[in-house]
């Protein structure tokens, strides 16, 4: 095949499997979460940021992915004393959810995946292997246990 | 003199070779399938859900590397296989040149336990100095099928970094100079 032929062929290709779903809907129900998910832990954390017990801070990152232009988001930078826990973006081209942020710590990493729960309503959750991958809610209780087992284990 | 009888299950390079073609194609197809899935918006049970499209490469570089190393211990085994029936014929068939009597004495004293290293090579490398190096490339490689062979619970002290494509060169490469 002519590399032109070849090359014109994956473009075609690309464009065909672009349509097939929603993928700007899908961005903004994905954004959304993302907002969503920060504001959630910032009402967690509110009183804690008040006291100087934690800091919050944002950076700015560019997402590439499948089918979409670039776009802008944030990661979550946590901080407690001398750690750090980044909550990462890490897009929603994922499998089997409307996307995925990574929460990384110094001693491991928690994936939070965002599922439908109802029609137009998504929900947060944290993924805990045992070894087969489950997931529950995320909600204040759940958000803890993943800060304690992603931080460093202290005596 | 009792005589090994011959599974006539040995495998040869080109064999395992198109074996290893047929499940890379496998690994292919099933990585392609896993992508459009992912591009399509389809769920996938474990191990692929949540994953994104790195985290699938990922997965399937590290089966293919995993498929890449078991090829090089069978390969590694191949060539064992075919030196040690090589052994045994110029035996049974009592050829004249120096290697073939040298083996039979060692088949005196070592019978089917002559050690693939410290004995068959050995005589090889002293009978055709023209294989020596040749040897030295398969014996060095040996440390990395014994490795692959016993579990990898080891750091293995390696005189390079062992892949299919050096391995399968370096098989074939002492099957061309033993001429077997």
């Amino acid at each position: 095949m002519e590399l032109e032929t070849f090359l014109r062929n994956k473009k075609a290709r690309y464009n065909t499997q672009r349509v097939v779903i929603d993928r700007e809907g899908n961005q903004k129900i994905w954004l959304a979460g993302l907002k969503k998910l920060y504001t959630n832990i910032n009402t967690w954390l509110n009183s804690l940021i008040q006291e100087n017990v934690v800091t919050v801070n944002y950076e700015e990152i560019t997402l590439a992915e499948d089918f979409l232009e670039p776009y802008r988001v944030e990661n979550m930078h946590i901080t407690a004393g001398t750690e750090l826990v980044s909550l990462k973006p890490m897009g929603m081209n994922v499998i089997g959810a409307a996307g995925r942020v990574d929460m990384e710590g110094e001693e491991s990493t928690v994936m939070l995946v965002l599922l439908p729960e109802k029609i137009n309503n998504y929900q947060w959750y944290i993924v805990v292997r045992t070894p087969q991958k489950n997931y529950f809610p995320l909600v204040k209780e759940s958000f803890t246990d993943a800060l304690e087992q992603v931080m460093r284990k202290d005596d | 003199m009792t005589k090994m009888t011959f599974s006539g299950k040995k495998q040869n390079l080109s064999i395992i070779w198109q074996w290893y073609e047929d499940a890379q194609a496998a690994f292919n197809g099933y990585q392609r399938d896993t992508l459009n899935a992912l591009f399509q918006g389809e769920t996938l049970e474990e191990p692929f859900l949540f994953m994104t499209k790195d985290d699938i490469l990922n997965y399937f570089s590290e089966q293919k590397s995993e498929l890449e190393n078991l090829v090089s211990l069978n390969i590694m085994a191949s060539v064992e296989a075919t030196i040690r029936i090589d052994y045994l014929n110029r035996v049974y068939t009592r050829q004249k040149d120096l290697v073939s009597r040298r083996f039979r004495d060692l088949h005196k004293e070592k019978g089917v336990k002559a050690s693939l290293e410290n004995d068959i090579l050995k005589i090889w490398k002293q009978e055709q100095p023209l294989c020596k190096k040749a040897i030295d490339d398969f014996q060095q490689a040996l440390k990395f099928r014994h490795w692959l062979a016993h579990g990898r619970y080891w750091t293995p002290k390696l005189a390079r970094t062992y892949n299919l494509n050096n391995i399968f060169d370096i098989a074939e490469q002492l099957l061309n100079v033993l001429q077997i």
